[in-house]
């Protein structure tokens, strides 16, 4: 017998393949079928003068068979061929690869970026367990409260345990593996989807809603004037549906709109209570009343005031009477 | 005839045979086996032979170190060991005659016999 003192790495790969092809047995049983394989491979390519290895899959079948060990579970023959024929896509590319040298520094360049992916996997994954579980909005990026953090954190560590090739106990959490990554890409696509039309949505039509506006500019108050060409008091405008007009969200709003300042006193627009309907913000021109600085809130015991309006009075209608008095006319 | 599939009943006791009067590691045996003639058989069959062997309980195992290579794991038969080949050798023996006769066609009698034994087929 010769005495091997160094053990090809061919065969050494092929040693330790056809271990991964038994990692379903136990460690002893393993153990009892590949202990001494080293040595018996390499004398037999001492004797073949090369070694002549063949497919460790079919080589550790044949070990499993001959023990009377059953065949790899789940592995049927189908999903064999296929795994095979991926090894073999695999070992063309790495062949193809290592035989670049620019090629394989992009290559170990994107390997380094790995645990980005399983990061990334596992961020997937939180997000199709949002959508479908926890029945809430994909668009959220980041966990908003305890359950959400509770869902992501092991779905991270999870992914990059599998990405390290660990907690796969069985051979077919493998395809639960890559399930779980078609599925993280899938709802990562879905996500940036979603936010692009989310963006595009906030870019163009969406405004925080205004009561009134005209070619894109806020319409804050409305001066009515009469066919004689002065200025009307207490008018009330409604739309073609009945519906009374408002320049603020809603006739019967609180919220002070229209803050301005004045001679260093800060003013706001203010409804005028006096209407029966509760259609506060339907009478216009809308009045001005004093704002207390410091607390940012409308004194109510000043009186509300008429705003200076644009024009003091227009040109009337033609045909039309001009008053006799320059005295507004109430309109009604 | 595939001589692979007819080989698979016979391993344990060929691999029993060739230990018998000395221990041997994996590889060893195999070159043994095909020594003797048996050169069909895969390694990896023969290992696997070896553990199952070695389950039930018929050879035992060593490990022997060597410098600086791989250690070798040798297989010697036991006492259960022999006395199944023993009775292997037996089974074997009526088995091949059986399997003679019947294939050596043999006048009237036997083939009488070869006939009920084909109409149970």
């Amino acid at each position: 017998m010769t005495t091997t003192t160094f053990i090809d790495p061919l065969i050494l790969a092929f040693a330790e393949a056809v271990r991964l092809e038994l990692d379903d047995l136990s460690a002893e049983e393993i153990d009892d079928l590949t202990e001494g394989l080293e040595a018996d491979l390499s004398d037999q390519a001492a004797d073949a003068g090369a070694p002549s290895l063949g497919d460790p899959a079919e080589y550790a079948a044949e070990l499993r068979s001959a023990a009377g060990l059953p065949a790899r579970e789940t592995h049927g023959a189908k999903f064999e061929s296929v795994t095979a024929s991926w090894r073999g896509v695999r070992a063309a590319t790495g062949r193809v690869i290592h035989s670049n040298p620019a090629v394989a520094s992009v290559a170990r360049f994107l390997a380094s970026l790995r645990p980005v992916w399983w990061i990334a996997r596992g961020w997937g994954l939180f997000m199709g367990v949002q959508a479908v579980f926890l029945s809430r909005s994909i668009e959220h990026l980041l966990p908003r409260d305890i359950i959400d953090a509770a869902v992501l954190i092991p779905l991270l560590i999870l992914s990059v345990q599998w990405g390290r090739g660990k907690w796969m106990p069985r051979p077919w959490i493998r395809v639960v593996r890559v399930l779980a990554s078609l599925a993280a890409v899938a709802c990562m696509l879905l996500f940036v989807v979603v936010s692009v039309e989310a963006a595009r949505y906030t870019d163009v039509g969406y405004e925080e809603p205004v009561g009134l506006s005209y070619n894109d500019n806020r319409i804050t108050n409305i001066f009515a004037y009469g066919p004689d060409g002065e200025p009307l008091h207490d008018v009330r405008l409604f739309d073609q549906y009945g519906e009374p007009i408002s320049v603020v969200n809603g006739v019967e709003s609180n919220q002070y709109q229209e803050m301005f300042t004045m001679d260093d006193r800060a003013f706001a627009l203010v409804p005028n209570y006096s209407a029966p309907d509760g259609a506060f913000w339907n009478i216009y021109p809308l009045r001005k009343a004093m704002v207390n600085i410091g607390t940012g809130s409308v004194d109510l015991n000043q009186p509300a005031v008429d705003v200076d309006p644009p024009f003091a009075r227009v040109k009337p209608l033609q045909g039309s009477q001009p008053s006799p008095a320059s005295t507004p006319d109430p309109g009604r | 005839m595939d001589t692979t599939q007819l080989l698979k009943g016979v391993l344990d006791v060929a691999v029993l045979a060739v230990i018998r009067d000395e221990d041997g590691y994996g590889y060893d045996i195999v070159r043994r086996l095909r020594a003797a003639g048996i050169d069909e058989i895969g390694d990896a069959s023969v290992y696997g032979t070896l553990r199952r062997l070695y389950a039930a309980g018929v050879v035992s195992t060593y490990v022997v170190p060597s410098d600086g290579g791989p250690h070798r794991k040798y297989y010697g038969i036991n006492n259960e060991g022999r006395s199944m080949l023993a009775a292997q050798r037996e089974s074997w023996h009526a088995f091949a005659t059986t399997m003679s006769d019947l294939l050596d066609e043999k006048p009237a009698p036997k083939t009488a016999r070869i006939r009920t034994l084909g109409e149970k087929a």
